[in-house]
């Protein structure tokens, strides 16, 4: 298998505060990643400095055989192949639905408006955003719907990794479904995915491997088998049985 | 009030040539402002530290200084340095240069309430930072300055009368050469506030209708 | 450029022209004050019909040049050229400061004035002992800002022949046949004075937030 992207000993402060204590992590292609972790254990963190939004202050970001964190690389070329979901959705609000997927197109691809617009109406099908919601404003959408969209924004620019942040703990329980759905099929498509998620389900289904984070370390990764049923580590026996238990509950919940 | 009609009738090219003065002035100067401001405004933000201090101390000089000592200094001063402008120029010039500070406060405090998430939305798109404000920060910024932008060129339509001390023909001046020939003071400075008056509600219309059409679901205009 | 000349004429200016431009901007101002004032709470406290003409009479009033209102109290009618710069600039700030005082007053009353009436103060004594004190207290940057605007303003009653800052600093231009020096002379007693007032304001403005109060006022 190729590794498309590698991270080697990634550090980083927030001013006295050292968020990530030398992450090390192999993505390869096709490969579906899940990180779990408690917050404030560096995980956002982690993946902004994959795209550069925030710039590590020691280690090496290597991308299909290219070191980013050196001076001398485009970053705005490397982030158009790198797409990313954010917790918060963050769709340009003054954009329509389509007009959020076109602009990158145009703007970064430099397609014609009718071939983005092609481009566009595909990937957001593809999500499940049907026509009539094309002309809608963001405050217009569900939050599920605008989830959609900015996955639909993010895939629609031919992406070689997608990094997804928490993309559905903003999200009401029903909603969170049609958006997994979504991540579920990317998955089965081979697209190559971080996604930084505590939907313990969706990682059992759709992901390669898992890695359990906790301040600012990998405490502990492998095949979402051993990790959530079977973990070596006591901390990550903790950590998941503590959302399984959650998880479980909220199952309940839901019957 | 027959009077009134009078010195009306007679002297009605006189003051639609002050009208369309007034007005050039008043636009012309906007669109400096409007340019000068977004550029302080971004320049303010991300430009090395001492031009950032250069340029603050720049907009707190015009801040801090009457329009006219402004419009003084480069009608009358600036001739010695080898610039000379006309009235016209000289005008626009100094209203211009003044509400390019006002605006990008303005335009700075807009700009500054656009959420960082926006910013990281589009850079993850591969936008560079040019493009990220010309596609997704300042279509959104200029939909919540445009209350204190209308209000800004209400403001010039007034200020536009002090090209009255550099013997500019628009309306007040206008309004006094009329004055002087007729001794009929009252009559024909209310004429000239009428003028006033009237342009500023056609204005304010336009420009509530203009919020209204470039009014987006959720992104909220802060009223002042 | 010369540094004991530009000094002599700011001490020129200042001898001159300071007495002037604070009397035009403190009387204007304090006239401002009362019109304004009244306008605000007989928009308040009497609201309907009322309030929708004192509305258009302050739209109008915020529409016309200061100049134009200065020439208009002056030629209109003919009275001592400081006393119609006061008038006129006065007139106009009412406008101003009406709208001042009447959003904090709706802020207030909107916060506070329930929690007045609950304890047991009829309306009048909930205004009084309640709404106003917050009033006056919350209006103080913004009303200092605005003198601050006042008192650039008031450079415009040099159209009218009073001598104060701007009229000494022309003056004397015109007198030497240079304008370099007065210019400069003249913004740096503005700035001095409209700095002053806006450090004051900026510290009462944190004063005032430290009682729990927001940006928005």
């Amino acid at each position: 298998m190729k590794t498309l992207l590698q991270a080697i000993d990634i550090h980083k402060y927030f001013g006295k505060q050292h968020v990530l204590k030398g992450i090390n992590l192999d993505v390869y292609e096709g490969e579906t990643l899940v990180i779990i972790g408690p917050s404030g254990s560096g995980k956002s963190t982690l993946l902004r400095c994959l795209n550069l939004l925030i710039k590590p202050d020691r280690g090496r970001i290597i991308f299909d055989g290219v070191d980013i964190t050196s001076g001398g690389v485009d970053i705005n070329k490397v982030r158009q192949e790198i797409g990313f979901v954010f917790q918060s959705y963050n769709l340009f609000a003054h954009l329509t639905a389509i007009e959020n997927v076109v602009l990158g197109l145009v703007k970064v691809k430099k397609m014609s408006r009718e071939e983005a617009r092609r481009v566009a109406a595909e990937a957001l099908l593809s999500v499940g955003i049907t026509e009539d919601l094309w002309s809608k404003y963001p405050a217009q959408l569900s939050g599920g719907q605008q989830q959609r969209v900015a996955i639909a924004r993010a895939i629609a620019m031919n992406p070689r990794l997608l990094l997804l942040d928490e993309p559905t703990s903003a999200l009401d329980p029903e909603l969170t479904v049609e958006v997994l759905n979504v991540l579920e099929k990317l998955s089965e498509k081979r697209m190559t995915m971080i996604i930084v998620t505590h939907q313990l389900g969706f990682a059992m289904r759709a992901a390669d491997e898992v890695v359990f984070m906790e301040d600012g370390k990998i405490v502990e990764k492998g095949p979402p088998e051993k990790i959530l049923l079977n973990p070596e580590k006591e901390r990550t026996r903790e950590f998941v049985s503590r959302l399984m238990e959650l998880y479980r509950m909220e199952r309940m919940r839901r019957q | 009030m027959s009077e009134v009609v009078n010195i009306f009738a007679s002297y009605a090219p006189e003051l639609l040539n002050a009208l369309i003065l007034t007005l050039e002035v008043t636009f012309l100067s906007f669109a400096i402002g409007l340019a000068g401001g977004v550029a302080i405004a971004i320049s303010r933000a991300s430009t090395p530290k001492p031009i950032k201090i250069l340029i603050t101390a720049f907009v707190e000089l015009v801040r801090g200084t009457p329009m006219v000592v402004q419009l003084f200094f480069i009608y009358y001063a600036l001739p010695s340095i080898g610039i000379k402008l006309d009235p016209f120029t000289a005008s626009v010039f100094a209203m211009g240069l003044n509400s390019a500070v006002y605006q990008s406060e303005y335009w700075r405090t807009a700009i500054g309430s656009i959420p960082k998430t926006q910013w990281e939305a589009a850079y993850s798109l591969g936008l560079s930072t040019f493009g990220v404000l010309a596609n997704v920060v300042l279509p959104q910024a200029l939909r919540i300055a445009i209350p204190l932008l209308s209000n800004e060129l209400i403001y010039l339509l007034k200020f536009s009368s002090i090209a009255y001390f550099v013997a500019l023909p628009e309306l007040v001046y206008t309004g006094k050469w009329i004055a002087s020939k007729t001794f009929a003071y009252i009559e024909i400075y209310t004429i000239i506030a009428i003028f006033y008056i009237v342009i500023t509600m056609i204005l304010s219309e336009i420009l509530v209708r203009l919020e209204k059409k470039l009014s987006i679901p959720g992104i909220t205009i802060k009223r002042i | 450029m010369d540094f004991n000349q530009l000094f002599q004429t700011i001490i020129f200016i200042a001898l001159k022209g300071v007495s002037n431009t604070f009397l035009l901007s403190f009387g204007a101002f304090s006239l401002g004050l009362g019109l304004g004032s009244l306008l605000a709470f007989m928009q308040v406290l009497i609201g309907g019909f009322a309030s929708k003409l004192i509305d258009f009479v302050t739209r109008v009033l915020r529409s016309i040049p200061p100049i134009l209102m200065l020439f208009i109290v002056f030629y209109g009618f003919r009275i001592n050229n400081v006393v119609a710069a006061i008038i006129g600039l006065g007139i106009i700030s009412s406008a101003y400061q009406s709208q001042i005082l009447r959003g904090v007053a709706e802020a207030v009353a909107a916060r506070q004035l329930d929690a007045a009436l609950s304890i047991g103060l009829d309306l009048w004594g909930s205004f009084r002992s309640v709404i106003l004190p917050q009033v006056v207290l919350l209006s103080i940057p913004a009303l200092l800002n605005e003198f601050t605007t006042i008192l650039k303003d008031s450079s415009i009653a040099y159209a009218i022949g009073v001598v104060e800052m701007f009229t000494t600093a022309i003056n004397l231009a015109n007198a030497r046949m240079e304008y370099a020096i007065p210019l400069v002379s003249v913004s740096i007693l503005y700035i001095v004075i409209c700095f002053g007032i806006s450090y004051a304001a900026s510290l009462i403005h944190r004063k005032i937030s430290l009682l729990g109060y927001g940006e928005s006022m």
